[in-house]
């Protein structure tokens, strides 16, 4: 059914800890916007205007060019039925893809990674880049490979102690023992896939050049293993922490600032390599935050967000859909209007080409988020 | 290998939580109905996990700052205690046990009063009647908030705990119907804990009305519905079953499954006679069933602790270690527990594992790969703090063992090890008695290079 694995990307930056969307695109002409955040709003000559009513976060000059060129979609009021307020929960439900993890407890690209599993030649089909192990791409067979540092990895399995072992591997199967068997494979595919990288970056030497922060020492493994034609499909990052209950602005602004210098960088170094023309990121989290703020100077945790996609390949760019109207909240929050999975479902069948419903295990209506011209 | 050897070893490493080298000389001119018994005997006795008691702080707001943190490291408190528990208590097969239940009642618990409870309870109960075990289980605090039953109301009836007590904890899915699910669900209203922990069951919750469940009709509450369960032949097999798993590593097959569970049902659920009747049979010392399963991360670690006699003072070393392998206590991924087998190596988490030995005795610095969301109060500042090792191991008598007779403990460690004569590790071997013989290795070094191998990530 699954006749082959895309030239396409995909580069997952997750905040976690709920990100702010309301003081991350700003709607500066609604006066109940400054009226629930007396405190925290902010004010529209501080924004980067994006059109008479919306200003981006004056950390987010790169964001507000990408809007401009028509790389960057935002979809909003992206959330699901009957949301958990809880980190645990609402990041299983969006690692996981599904409302109920009870007898699944996969991730959605786990799910993709175990449909297209076979067509890889290393194993190495998705990165988590970091020291976060990530469910998301937990399948069953396959799983995504967390990777801090590949070289210090690679060179830590290319040892005597890890390469003697490969040699038992023709006796070894003599034997009956699928376990012990699986031990040695694991090993094995993983000094082949790790291998692979580490020849594949030697060769092509790439040149990056990124500031130190960790989102952007994260995004320069990524762009550096891209840039160097790696066979891994899936990146996935994470930001954060964004759960401002408290004092939100200064440390919110921060991580906006990181944020915007982070895929600032990335995207040049990939342009200057001509390598963004397959690449599509998107950014999401696990909620958004109330729109009224709290006694603290910050905001508690709240339903529906902001979706954030990169693209050369967006069929429009800009806002996808409006802000939900501030005067017609659910218990305080943004209600949803579009199930997060039809984000996952436009990724899935118009990024990577695979349909959806086996993914997702469920049909979901796909919004039109890329076009279909690209290469 | 010895073959009588061999079965001892086997039966150590399912009914323990892997030899260790007095087991070894303690048992080996033992029959096997003989260590059983022992093990049973040395498990008779409870020892309740106690914890520090927390020191008042006076300044309210700094209470407040302090509670996340001080949550935390009392949810640490309880992980670390617990697992050396597992590791070095004389009560090996219950806390074996303890384990077996902890998976089957998954819970998920991060208010430390309410987990250390849970983990009492079910070690308290791990080798009695399967009977006082669900019941008091089904009143846990722990289990009753994580399942939802504290919010399952007359008006408005929540069905999780109804669903999971007879999918998961008795009959097995197929073996009740979705009314089923209603009527339970209905019966347990009002079950529920007040906050200090005491079980309550508020009248005022409750729907009194007629239930039928299982095709039986009547005004039926929580503990009628546990009758039920219990009575029904159904929830005999799902435990045997499970529970032969356990021990063997395969799927019991039908036959020995209709005896065993006949067997547990008419001595009315005693969970020491299964277990006794399990490991005392001539199948279970098959083959088939030797050093045939991969050990979950706790079992790894535990076993480790075990053989090299470890002594971890800092409380936060093995919750990153269970962390990275991808099991950690009282947080299993989902309610129906963890997924055994080949799910636990992948490359994530093979480095680990396989050196572990050398973490333990080379004191060396483990790396959390922290989930996304980690910890709560998680400072990089106080990883550093945590970050200064303190872990002794006393491996006098495998060192004694060693320089006595270089050639033989060769030989017994891997018994003791790998409880298999592999072909493929002859040269390896040979390579280490040649080392060991020249003095060109310590014991140490042996240890670790031992252990190290894939063949010590099976039991």
């Amino acid at each position: 059914m699954i006749k082959f694995i895309n030239q396409n990307k995909l580069v997952i930056i997750q905040l976690s800890g709920g990100n702010d969307g309301l003081n991350t695109l700003i709607p500066f002409q609604n006066d109940l916007y400054y009226q629930l955040r007396p405190k925290i709003s902010k004010k529209k000559e501080s924004t980067i205007i994006v059109n008479d009513h919306l200003g981006f976060n004056s950390t987010m000059d790169f964001f507000h060019r990408l809007y401009h060129e028509g790389h960057l979609t935002i979809v909003n009021n992206v959330g699901y039925p009957n949301p958990r307020r809880s980190h645990f929960h609402s990041m299983d439900v969006w690692q996981s893809g599904l409302l109920d993890q009870r007898t699944n407890t996969s991730g959605w690209l786990g799910r993709y990674l175990d449909l297209v599993g076979p067509h890889f030649k290393t194993k190495i089909g998705a990165i988590a880049v970091g020291n976060t192990i990530c469910k998301a791409l937990e399948g069953k067979s396959y799983k995504g490979v967390v990777i801090d540092d590949v070289i210090q990895m690679r060179n830590h399995l290319n040892t005597d102690q890890y390469k003697t072992l490969l040699s038992r591997i023709p006796q070894l199967e003599k034997t009956q023992e699928p376990n012990l068997a699986h031990i040695y494979n694991i090993i094995a595919d993983g000094l082949e896939g790790l291998d692979d990288i580490y020849h594949k970056l030697h060769h092509h030497k790439p040149q990056t050049q990124f500031s130190k922060d960790k989102l952007n020492k994260e995004l320069k493994l990524v762009a550096d293993l891209i840039i160097s034609e790696a066979e891994t499909q899936i990146y996935y990052v994470s930001h954060g922490s964004f759960d401002t209950h408290v004092n939100q602005e200064k440390l919110h602004d921060k991580l906006l600032n990181i944020l915007n210098e982070g895929v600032k960088e990335f995207i040049n170094n990939l342009e200057k390599y001509n390598k963004m023309d397959n690449v599509s990121i998107l950014i999401f989290s696990e909620f958004g935050r109330r729109v009224q703020e709290n006694k603290n100077q910050g905001t508690d945790h709240g339903a529906a967000n902001s979706v954030y996609i990169i693209s050369k390949n967006l069929t429009k760019g800009g806002l996808y859909n409006p802000y939900h109207s501030l005067d017609n909240l659910e218990n305080g929050d943004i209600p949803y209007e579009i199930d997060f999975r039809e984000i996952y479902a436009s990724i899935l069948e118009d990024w990577l080409e695979i349909p959806s419903k086996t993914i997702l295990l469920d049909s979901f209506q796909k919004i039109p988020l890329f076009s279909k011209s690209y290469v | 290998m010895d073959s009588n050897l061999q079965n001892i070893f086997h039966l150590l490493a399912r009914s323990t939580f892997g030899p260790n080298l007095e087991d070894a000389r303690a048992f080996q001119a033992n029959t096997i109905p003989q260590i059983v018994d022992q093990l049973v005997l040395e498990s008779k006795p409870f020892q309740e996990i106690i914890l520090r008691d927390k020191t008042v702080i006076k300044n309210r707001k700094k209470a407040r700052r302090i509670g996340l943190i001080r949550r935390r490291n009392k949810n640490l408190e309880i992980n670390h205690k617990w697992l050396m528990s597992m590791a070095l208590s004389k009560n090996q097969l219950r806390e074996k046990l303890a384990f077996f239940w902890h998976d089957h009642f998954a819970v998920r618990s991060k208010i430390p009063n309410q987990a250390i409870r849970y983990v009492n309870l079910i070690r308290q109960h791990a080798l009695g009647s399967f009977k006082d075990l669900l019941l008091a289980v089904c009143k846990d605090q722990a289990m009753i908030t994580y399942l939802n039953n504290n919010i399952n109301r007359k008006e408005n009836p929540n069905e999780n705990f109804a669903r999971e007590l007879m999918e998961l904890f008795t009959l097995g899915i197929g073996h009740y119907t979705e009314s089923d699910v209603k009527e339970v669900a209905r019966a347990f209203t009002g079950w529920t804990c007040k906050p200090d922990g005491t079980f309550v069951f508020r009248r005022i919750y409750y729907d009194k009305r007629k239930k039928t469940i299982l095709g039986q009709t009547g005004n039926f509450n929580g503990e009628d519905v546990l009758r039920i369960l219990i009575e029904n032949k159904q929830t005999s097999r799902t435990i045997v079953s499970k529970l032969f798993f356990y021990f063997a590593g395969k799927k019991i097959p039908d036959e020995f499954l209709y005896t065993l569970s006949e067997s547990f049902y008419e001595s009315n659920y005693d969970i020491t006679e299964l277990v006794i009747m399990i490991l005392t049979s001539e199948f279970f010392y098959q083959e088939e069933f030797k050093t045939n399963k991969i050990k979950s991360p706790i079992e790894l670690i535990a076993g480790q602790i075990r053989l090299l006699d470890l002594n971890i003072k800092n409380e936060y070393i093995l919750y990153k270690l269970q962390s990275n392998m991808g099991q950690e206590l009282l947080n299993p991924p989902n309610v129906s527990g963890w997924t055994n087998g080949k799910h636990w190596i992948d490359l994530n988490t093979i480095s680990d594992r396989l050196d572990l030995a050398a973490i333990f005795l080379y004191n060396k610095k483990i790396k959390l790969n922290a989930p996304i969301l980690s910890l709560e109060g998680d400072e990089d500042e106080e990883d550093e703090e945590h970050e200064e090792a303190t872990i002794f191991s006393k491996f006098e008598a495998i060192e004694n063992m060693v320089q006595k007779n270089p050639e033989q403990s060769i030989h017994l460690l891997n018994a003791l090890l790998y409880n298999k004569k592999h072909e493929h590790l002859e040269s390896f071997l040979d390579v280490l008695k040649y080392q060991l013989h020249h003095n060109e290795i310590t014991v140490k070094d042996l240890l670790i290079k031992l252990m190290s191998q894939p063949e010590y990530q099976m039991h």
